[in-house]
């Protein structure tokens, strides 16, 4: 049982981070993409 | 898998758990395949609502298809009255019956089996799977004989005839008795110490699922009463603005109970499948914490275009509500793929960054479904979703098509298509039936994934040209001027209509497996299930 | 694993690559919180959701005033209005037509009064893609400059019943 839920002491997860790291890349690149879209339209308040 | 204790090491502070539970006489089976214990009257309502959940699931199905070949501009399949008639029903059946009525079954099973107790109440059960599906009939009886044109939103002063109202009301309230129940058994578990110090993390997320629900729920009572009552001429008509207000009390934060609902399933399917465990539980179960705290004021993010409500309300709310919970749902996408890594790793797949992922069980349903759930709602929902639920970006995307386009990739891509991963195991674990043509299910998440993300990109690029979402016709026939749309924007469309015939292809699959598989299939009683 | 009961001790803060993930998305979160309010204060987009109560009949009237004193002309049977810049102008939502046709000066600003006489309707510039809903009940005001010069289609994409695709209105911006 124990063994099944020890913490564990050495977890490397290098793939993954890798994936979310470029899981933020998109993000930032879509989002500030639209920013620059909505720059484009006319001006409003 | 290996079999698994329920109980944990006895502590010196604590008595043991009583393994046995706090089953009566002959109501409890020991499941053949994990050594977990079922809870029969559990067991019962999990299958009728799991059959329900699918049944409503055709029904929105069909309905998809009709929509998107009347989408499909060079088919335009419905005359203009059925669309909306379609649109009100395929929105209705999906996001709230076949999405509820699934998660309604994933709570039976987790406060029983999970924790180790029986259900509360077999009464209870009884009732809110009675009133659910009373609701839900009634619904579908108003809304396909024409009496409900009004969109599953149905925003004042648009009107219904009062029989839908009540069968929203029925079956919200039949929701909130399931979810009641589900408390009941997790009190009674505690009560009865069925299990040892805090709860397994699954049940944890399917315990913020349901407070959520309550919170939803209310609000849902909150405005649909109001309006009943109006569509019965008891009261004047509610105020639109906060008919919406409302509203999205219930519309959004129901969305949160199906992204807790579904981040327990991945957790659920990665140990199933590769025997994932996370990294640290206090960060999964933190992560949990923020979605309860956070999520309520977030529905904002609907009304971002509103007049009567102010740019400071609406910044604030968008802001500390909801980026912490897209931080809850960034952290769930890091520890989920995290501790399947691990776990590969460990079975010595630690060939590089990646080998761990090429040798991931992807024949395995289970396992696609899940995986494939959390990369598209990862990469395309989430992202789209924090994007267009920015205040003012909100301006270039406010009911445009862009607005579906993202939601398919959150509750179909990904939680639809969680839970159809979660059927793989739930059928041959809790009806013990097999599966037949096992091949065509090793295809069938794949498929589905591909036709419903191609429609929501399709979606989303269409409605940055501008197209509008809830639309019978971009050619405006009978308009006085017409907005010519780009012709990327219609070509766009025809993809919206080719994939949405792949991914009903997809989704027909899996309920002509899945009823094949509960109605006629191979038995298992007795011996384990056949692994994928 | 998640079936089970966390060990003891379970509580306990992460560690290598999840901790700094987890640092990476707060920050992330902080950007995200921290634009809003930039573009509030530097930005030309902004929806304020400035409105005031109305009740349906009186904004009719409002706009009936509106369009005699400004007409010029008519286009596809739509009255046509040329309102001097930086003044408060109309426009009125109704099942299925947006009325009147609007002619306006590029970059020049006016305070463009939106309301519906009946159901909830959605203001969908196009191919400007600008999207404001529009409620009965209450006037929205929206303070636009036009930064281009051209023909606009507004289209409703709010769902207003079976007529609901017909409903195109026009903003014409001269230079
Ligand atoms: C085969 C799979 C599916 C296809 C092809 C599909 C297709 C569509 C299409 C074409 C629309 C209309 C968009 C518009 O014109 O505004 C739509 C709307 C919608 N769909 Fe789906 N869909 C599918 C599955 C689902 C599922 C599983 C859910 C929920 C769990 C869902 C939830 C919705 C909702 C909430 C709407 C909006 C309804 C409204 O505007 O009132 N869809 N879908
Ligand atoms: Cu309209
Ligand atoms: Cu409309």
């Amino acid at each position: 049982m124990s063994e099944e839920n020890r913490p564990e002491e050495n977890h490397k997860t290098p793939g993954t981070l890798v994936l979310t790291i470029l899981l933020l890349l998109s993000f930032a690149l879509y989002y500030f993409a639209n920013w620059k879209a909505l720059a484009d339209v006319w001006h409003v308040r | 898998m290996s079999t698994i204790a329920i109980a944990g090491t006895p502590q010196a502070s604590e008595p043991p758990a009583n393994v046995a539970g706090n089953h009566p006489a002959g109501a409890v089976r020991k499941c053949d395949t994990t050594g977990l214990p079922v809870c029969k009257t559990a067991e019962r309502y999990v299958k009728l609502n799991a059959v329900m959940a699918v049944v409503f699931l055709l029904v929105g199905g069909v309905s998809a298809l009709l929509l998107g070949l009347t989408r499909w501009p060079s088919v335009h399949l419905l005359p203009v009255d059925w669309f909306y008639r379609i649109l009100t029903a395929h929105g209705l059946n999906m996001l709230i019956f076949w999405i509820i009525f699934m998660e309604v079954a994933i709570l039976y099973f987790v406060g029983t089996t999970l924790l180790n107790s029986r259900l509360a109440s077999k009464a209870l059960a009884f009732t809110s799977f009675a009133m659910m599906l009373t609701g839900a009939l009634l619904v579908n009886a108003m809304v396909f004989t024409g009496r409900a044109d009004v969109m599953m939103t149905s925003y004042v002063p648009l009107r219904a005839h009062p029989g839908f109202y009540l069968g929203v009301i029925l079956f919200a309230v039949g929701t909130l008795i399931g979810v009641i129940n589900f408390f009941a058994t997790v009190y009674i578990a505690k009560r009865d110490h069925t299990y040892e110090g805090s709860v397994p993390l699954v049940a944890f997320g399917a315990i913020a699922a349901a407070i959520i629900a309550v919170v939803t729920l209310l609000h849902g009572a909150i405005v649909m009463i109001p309006a009943f009552l109006w569509s019965l001429d008891l009261i004047g008509q509610p105020d639109a603005a906060w008919y919406r207000l409302v509203w999205w009390g219930l519309g959004h934060q129901s969305q949160q109970i199906n992204v807790a609902a579904m981040v327990s399933v991945w957790y659920f399917l990665a140990h199933i499948t590769t025997g994932a465990k996370p990294l640290n539980q206090a960060v999964c179960r933190g992560a949990f914490v923020l979605y309860i705290l956070f999520i309520n004021i977030a529905s904002a993010h609907h009304l971002l275009v509103d007049p009567g409500v102010g740019a400071t309300w609406k910044i604030w709310n968008t802001s500390y509500a909801m980026y912490l919970a897209v931080l809850a749902s960034m952290i769930h996408g890091f520890t989920v793929p995290a501790s399947v890594e691990l776990a590969m790793r460990k079975k010595g797949f630690d060939k590089g960054l990646f080998g761990w992922l090429f040798a991931a069980p992807w024949r395995n349903p289970g396992f696609s479904a899940f995986f494939l759930s959390l990369v598209i709602f990862g990469f395309l929902g989430g992202i789209t979703g924090v994007t267009l639920g920015t205040q003012q970006i909100n301006i270039i995307a406010h009911n445009t098509l862009r607005i579906p386009g993202h939601f398919h990739t959150t509750v179909v891509g990904g939680t639809s298509l969680a839970f159809m991963g979660l059927c793989y195991y739930v059928v041959p674990l809790v009806f013990r039936r097999e599966y037949a043509w096992r091949g065509l299910v090793r295809v069938q998440p794949y498929v589905f994934a591909a036709g419903i993300t191609l429609m929501a990109l399709a979606m989303s690029f269409a409605g940055s040209y501008g197209v509008p979402r809830r639309h019978w016709d971009i050619e405006f026939s009978g308009a006085p001027f017409s907005p010519g749309f780009d012709a990327a924007a219609h070509f766009m469309m025809g993809l919206v209509g080719v994939g949405a015939v792949v991914a009903f292809i997809g989704l027909l699959v899996f309920i002509l497996l899945t009823v094949h598989a509960v109605f006629l299939g191979r038995s298992n009683e007795g011996r384990a299930m056949t692994a994928w | 694993m998640s079936l089970t009961v966390p060990e003891k001790g379970w509580f306990k803060a992460p560690t290598g690559s999840e901790r700094l993930w987890i640092g990476l998305a707060l920050a992330w979160c902080m950007v995200l919180t921290l634009m809003m309010p930039f573009w509030h204060l530097r930005g030309k987009q902004n929806s304020t959701g400035e409105a005031y109560r109305v009740k349906p009949a009186d904004f009719a009237a409002r706009v009936a005033r509106f369009v005699d004193a400004n007409k010029v002309g008519e286009l596809a049977g739509i009255t046509v209005v040329a309102p001097a810049p930086g003044t408060d102008i109309y426009l009125q939502a109704q099942m299925w037509r947006w009325y009147p046709v609007l002619k306006l000066k590029k970059d020049q600003t006016y305070r463009l009064h939106v309301s519906s006489l009946d159901l909830q309707h959605s203001l969908s510039l196009q191919p400007m893609n600008m999207n404001f809903q529009i409620l009965p009940g209450y006037d929205h005001v929206l303070t636009v400059t036009p930064t281009m010069a051209g023909e606009y289609s507004i289209i409703c994409n709010e769902f207003c019943g079976i007529g609901h695709h017909m409903m195109v209105g026009r903003i014409i911006v001269e230079e």
